[in-house]
């Protein structure tokens, strides 16, 4: 009775213990949230406009002798990055774009002297430094603005994102098959060196990383400069994905698959001398120097290969870049051990059959007591860093579900918490049957289908979250992409109190002002002027201007038209970029006073 | 456990059967894309629906068989820009043009809605029309006024352009907004949204017209994209 008291006591104090991990884990997402709202910038991971000469919209009395395009970091782009466009969609030459005085994030592009008067259109398409490839497009007006302007449109093949997800997507399983798959058989499952499946498994990932790498490198270039999949073999743009620093990590990824490679034949090719196996499969010391250094370089490599995305990805731009690049790698490389050594022990040690066979059949032990402590660890490691990098790529709640970058992260999120549940009944299972004195190996064929096929539910969804990573590394971050709407509401000056006529009735009134989507580009604003009493008020006109903080950003006119009595807008209010600026709003209350009211916001 | 995982998966993935199921899929045809009209049931208790066989004095004063792109600038005496009122589609068959709203319209009652449908041969065709008509109804002047005519019509009116998507449907929410002179109604405005979208082979409008009072928001907005959200579903 008192073993059963006692027993219920050490269960309850388990449980609340990892109720307590979680509850800190949460409540260190919640500060962190917290602190980031409240003291931080928001972080962009893709690059961004931050300014341009001319800026969007502007009206020049003469030709630019160029244009120049800073961005929030260092970007690449080539030949074919900059297009101009003339009212009717004609592309006119340019010369070659290049960086401003040495500035990585400053392009210049110089414009020919014969443009005639009218509207313009710079189209561009650089690379940012987390390897993805963002494009805009602004214009500006010599002499005075055309009616219409060209739309313009991406002309790069749907196919060629569709391709390189794919790749992505490939090489995470091919990591993972390699990474994992080799620990696997070469560490955790002593007669793994021998198993031929288990060697075709990690043989597989290796492949399936170099290909998946080959891809994204011969893709890259078409992506970057929105040409077709026709191009993959164009040599100039190869040679301009190689001088990248995406080029650079795939290149170092290569060498580091060529190099773990050879690690791996060297560790698991057959002994010379029977004298070197050991009864259990596992080699003497006599390989001794060799298994050594072979065993530091495949460690070396492995720790090293995750760099190869993070020092190219999401990771490396924004802030924190010091936590964030070895938290991504980690989280990589937890992913990769479990995942590769779930797949290898779901193919080799718990295939389909075993369990039936009375003799020869293989052996549970060691390898899955060892391979269950490894997914633990794992697991904590993936937690924790998934933790921390989830708050920096999102940043807010809203963006969380507002988001596609935010929902993806939620289905991701469904997916580990599934398999979770699958290790965890996984886990009992070793634990329980290895208290057994006949071992893991005399366990009822009932409960070994259990296990096989739990561990088949972890594989499918494991290969899930690696798909969805796959999309989430090509998905633009939630802290970038979500931009809540400005609602402000701003309180008429009391001068309007003395205004007759229509706008009689404004004294203690507001200005409220919707804007959405409060991003750079096109906005719609919605300005609603409203009396004490909260009813609409009609004015005989209001006029608008955009301003930035930055001095040398001229006043950008912002066309304001009536809708209802009282409520007037602004469709096609341009910002050319993130930050902090202020509608000034002209209000005309009569026949000869205007009042001005300025509303600041800040987009996104 | 594993169809606890299966249940987690699906309650976060949003995983429900509470969304309007379809009645038809594209392509569609002049009766199925019917369904995606707005009955009497959509509106509200009170409503009642006809088919509008002529130029009926409705809010829509176009051809029955056109698509609007700019409703009543046709009355206008000071439009600056020559503009077509509508378009008339060729190569597509009108499902012709239907009218839900009250027995009695006014600031209190329920709005009145105008609407029809085109169904083409192939989406290319169906493409080609709606780029006609957002090409004209980008045409269509943002203030002009009307001083003739019926006194429903006399008075100034305002006009706003936006995108609008809804479940693969895309096209434009034009908002058209007329006051009446003083002298004739001080009171009251009209706010009406004409709302046109496209998708496969097959291009639907809706005009949602209501009576606000002066100083009330316009809503039209709002209520017109709930109402063919539920709608549009309908199609698939």
């Amino acid at each position: 009775m008192m073993r059963g008291v006692n027993h219920t006591g050490h269960r309850r104090a388990r449980l609340i213990a990892r109720l307590a991990v979680v509850a800190i884990l949460v409540a260190c997402g919640l500060v962190a949230d917290l602190v980031s709202t409240a003291v931080t910038r928001p972080a962009y991971a893709h690059a961004y406009l931050t300014k341009s000469s001319p800026v969007d919209g502007q009206v020049l009395h003469s030709p630019p002798a160029d244009v120049r395009l800073t961005f929030n970091e260092a970007v690449s782009f080539n030949q074919r990055s900059f297009q101009l466009l003339d009212v009717t969609g004609k592309k006119l030459a340019i010369g070659a774009p290049g960086y401003v005085d040495g500035k990585a994030n400053t392009a210049r592009v110089s414009l020919p002297a014969s443009l005639v008067e009218g509207t313009y259109v710079l189209a561009w398409r650089i690379t940012s430094a987390d390897s993805h490839v963002v494009s805009g497009a602004f214009s500006f007006s010599i002499g005075r603005p055309s009616t219409l302007a060209t739309p313009v449109e991406e002309d790069v093949s749907p196919a060629v994102p569709v391709v390189d997800a794919v790749g992505r997507a490939l090489a995470f399983l091919g990591l993972a098959l390699a990474l994992g798959g080799a620990l696997f058989v070469a560490v955790l499952w002593p007669a793994g060196r021998d198993d031929r499946r288990g060697r075709g498994i990690v043989w597989s990932g290796f492949a399936a990383l170099t290909a998946g790498t080959v891809v994204v490198l011969l893709v890259q270039g078409p992506y970057a400069a929105g040409t077709s999949l026709t191009e993959v073999f164009d040599p100039e743009l190869l040679s301009a994905t190689l001088s990248t620093r995406l080029g650079h990590a795939l290149s170092v990824r290569l060498l580091l698959v060529l190099a773990l490679g050879v690690a791996f034949w060297i560790a698991v090719r057959p002994s010379s001398s029977p004298a070197d196996v050991r009864t259990d499969g596992a080699r003497t010391s006599g390989a001794g120097t060799v298994g050594v250094g072979v065993a530091g370089v495949g460690a070396a490599c492995a720790v090293l290969l995750p760099f190869t995305w993070t020092l190219a990805d999401h990771a490396q731009t924004g802030e924190q870049t010091w936590l964030a690049v070895p938290a991504t790698s980690l989280h990589l490389l937890a992913m990769a051990l479990w995942l590769g050594g779930l797949i290898t022990l779901a193919a080799c040690v718990l295939p389909p059959g075993r369990g039936r066979e009375p003799t020869g059949a293989v052996s549970l032990e060691p390898a899955l007591p060892r391979f269950s402590t490894l997914a633990q660890i794992c697991f904590a490691v993936i937690a924790v860093t998934g933790v921390y990098l989830a708050w920096r790529q999102v940043g807010t709640w809203g963006a969380l579900g507002g988001t596609g970058y935010g929902q993806l992260l939620l289905g991701k999120l469904a997916a580990v918490l599934a398999v979770v549940g699958l290790a965890a009944g996984a886990r009992r299972f070793v634990r329980r049957r290895g208290r057994d004195s006949l071992g893991l190996d005399a366990a009822p064929y009932t409960a070994v289908r259990r296990l096989r096929r739990s561990v088949a539910g972890e594989v499918v969804l494991g290969v899930a979250v690696v798909s969805i990573t796959a999309v989430l590394v090509n998905t633009a971050p939630a802290r970038t992409s979500y931009a809540p709407p400005v609602h402000t509401t701003v309180p008429l000056p009391a001068a309007v109190a003395d205004a007759v006529g229509p706008a009689a009735g404004l004294g203690g009134g507001s200005v409220e002002v919707k804007i959405e989507p409060a991003k750079l580009g096109s906005n719609v604003a919605d300005i609603y002027i409203t009396g004490r009493n909260g009813s609409l008020v009609a004015v005989p006109e209001v006029s608008g201007a955009l301003e930035s903080r930055d001095r040398s950003v001229p006043a950008l006119p912002v066309k304001v038209s009536a809708a209802e009595p009282g409520h007037y807008v602004a469709n096609s209010m341009s910002i050319p970029y993130p930050g902090e600026w202020v509608l000034r709003l002209d209000i005309r209350v009569s026949d000869f006073d205007e009042t001005p009211v300025r509303v600041p916001f800040t987009t996104h | 456990m594993t169809a606890a995982g299966v249940i987690a998966l699906c309650v976060l993935a949003g995983c429900s059967n509470g969304a309007p199921q379809p009645l038809t899929k594209p392509p569609y045809t002049v009766n199925s894309i019917r369904s995606g009209l707005v009955s009497p049931s959509d509106l509200g208790k009170g409503a009642t629906e006809f088919e509008d066989t002529d130029h009926a004095s409705h809010v829509i004063y176009t051809p029955p068989n056109s698509i609007p792109t700019c409703p009543y600038v046709q009355r206008s005496e000071d439009a600056q820009v020559d503009v077509q009122p509508a378009i008339e589609p060729v190569g597509g068959n009108p499902t012709g043009r239907f009218i839900v709203g009250p027995q009695r319209v006014g600031p209190s009652s329920l709005p009145v809605v105008t609407q029809g449908a085109v169904v083409f041969q192939s989406p290319s065709l169906a493409d080609g029309t709606m780029d006609t008509v957002v090409a004209e109804s980008a045409k269509c002047p943002e203030a002009f006024s009307v001083l003739g005519g019926p006194p429903s019509v006399v008075g100034a009116y305002k006009v706003g352009s936006r995108p609008i998507e809804m479940d693969g449907w895309k096209g434009f929410a034009q908002h058209l907004v007329h006051t009446s002179p003083p002298e004739m109604n001080a009171d009251t405005y009209d706010d009406l949204v004409t709302v046109v979208v496209h998708k496969a082979n097959a291009i639907v409008y809706v005009g949602y017209a209501q009576i606000k009072a002066v100083g009330q928001r316009a809503d039209t907005d709002e209520k017109v994209k709930a109402l063919m959200t539920t709608t549009l579903a309908r199609l698939g």
